[in-house]
């Protein structure tokens, strides 16, 4: 029986590799680890890892329609919410559309689109055992309000 | 500066979420942390985060085309080389195709499809320092031969 360990990356098709580059790392803080433009190719990480996402550039058409399988959206872990506060105000100061500030029992946090529409999730854990809490939380989005949430934040 | 801490989950449209469950729990060993009164919404933990995977059945469509972006691969690490031989050896006797096995500079993998055709890593790490090798040796590929684990030139691009 197989048992994996963790979830270590993934690659992603991208029409534009330098474009979807500069968004990951200059947007949400990741690092390039390798690349090879002339091959169209960016390995992007965060602290020790070899690589989180690797960008192909392959793609010339549309992004796909919602109906369409594939990715619905990559969430990316924040430490509390504070780093989520500063990133919505830093992204949306920088002119980038923000979805969906929102909370459920487990999680608070937004979305955005990143340069191939693909949905990036920020977000901050509201308690320490996610493994427990998922199974008794509601887990229906209501909106956040961004500016009144800190202060009643856990 | 923004800086996210890390990759914690990623949550797939698919077209049957029951048979993308049954799917991911028997190849990847995940556990269904929380599943809506439906089934058409699923949440699957390794067994201390709330998910690192969910499945949404909305997916009707055709499946992207090669030329759309798209998720090429996903990817998820076993403890070691012995672990990524038994699980290529027990994804076989479940009847799964193995698509590929891979030798990269970094790492040795096996590729499998999901029910909805999307393409699954498993990877065990060669080297104590992976991003230390990446940087200097950047990623390469060649084809593996799972039992003797030696890596010969790829005959044919992916």
């Amino acid at each position: 029986m197989v048992k994996v360990l963790k979830l270590g990356h993934l690659v992603l098709s991208v029409r534009d590799c330098v474009r979807s580059r500069d968004f990951y790392t200059q947007k949400i803080g990741m690092k390039i680890s390798s690349e090879k433009l002339d091959r169209g190719q960016v390995f992007l990480t965060i602290g020790e890892e070899h690589h989180v996402l690797a960008l192909f550039q392959r793609a010339t058409l549309d992004p796909p329609t919602p109906d369409q399988p594939g990715i619905r959206h990559i969430a990316f872990q924040l430490d509390d919410f504070e780093q989520v506060r500063a990133a919505y105000n830093e992204l949306t100061a920088a002119g980038i559309p923000v979805e969906n500030a929102s909370q459920d029992g487990i999680t608070r946090g937004f979305y955005v689109r990143d340069p191939d529409n693909n949905c990036v999730e920020l977000f901050c854990n509201r308690g320490d055992n996610g493994f427990e809490a998922i199974r008794s939380a509601d887990l229906n989005p209501t909106p956040l309000d961004m500016a009144a949430a800190g202060a009643r934040h856990h | 500066m923004t800086e996210v801490r890390k990759l914690a989950h990623v949550m797939l449209n698919v077209s049957n979420a029951q048979a993308s469950k049954e799917f991911y729990c028997k190849v990847l060993g995940l556990t269904v942390s929380a599943e809506s009164a439906d089934g058409k919404t699923v949440y699957l933990s390794l067994g201390e985060q709330h998910h690192e995977l969910a499945l949404f059945e909305g997916a009707t469509g055709p499946r992207p085309t090669e030329k759309q972006p798209s998720l090429v691969h996903f990817a998820w690490q076993v403890d070691d080389y012995e672990a990524l031989k038994a699980a290529y050896y027990d994804l076989k006797a479940r009847g799964l195709t193995i698509k590929h096995t891979f030798q990269h500079n970094i790492t040795d993998s096996i590729y499998i499809e999901d029910p909805d055709g999307m393409l699954v890593e498993l990877y065990c790490n060669r080297w104590e320092n992976g991003l230390e090798a990446m940087q200097t040796m950047g990623p390469r590929t060649d084809d593996l031969d799972i039992d003797t684990r030696i890596a010969t030139p790829r005959q044919a691009p992916r």
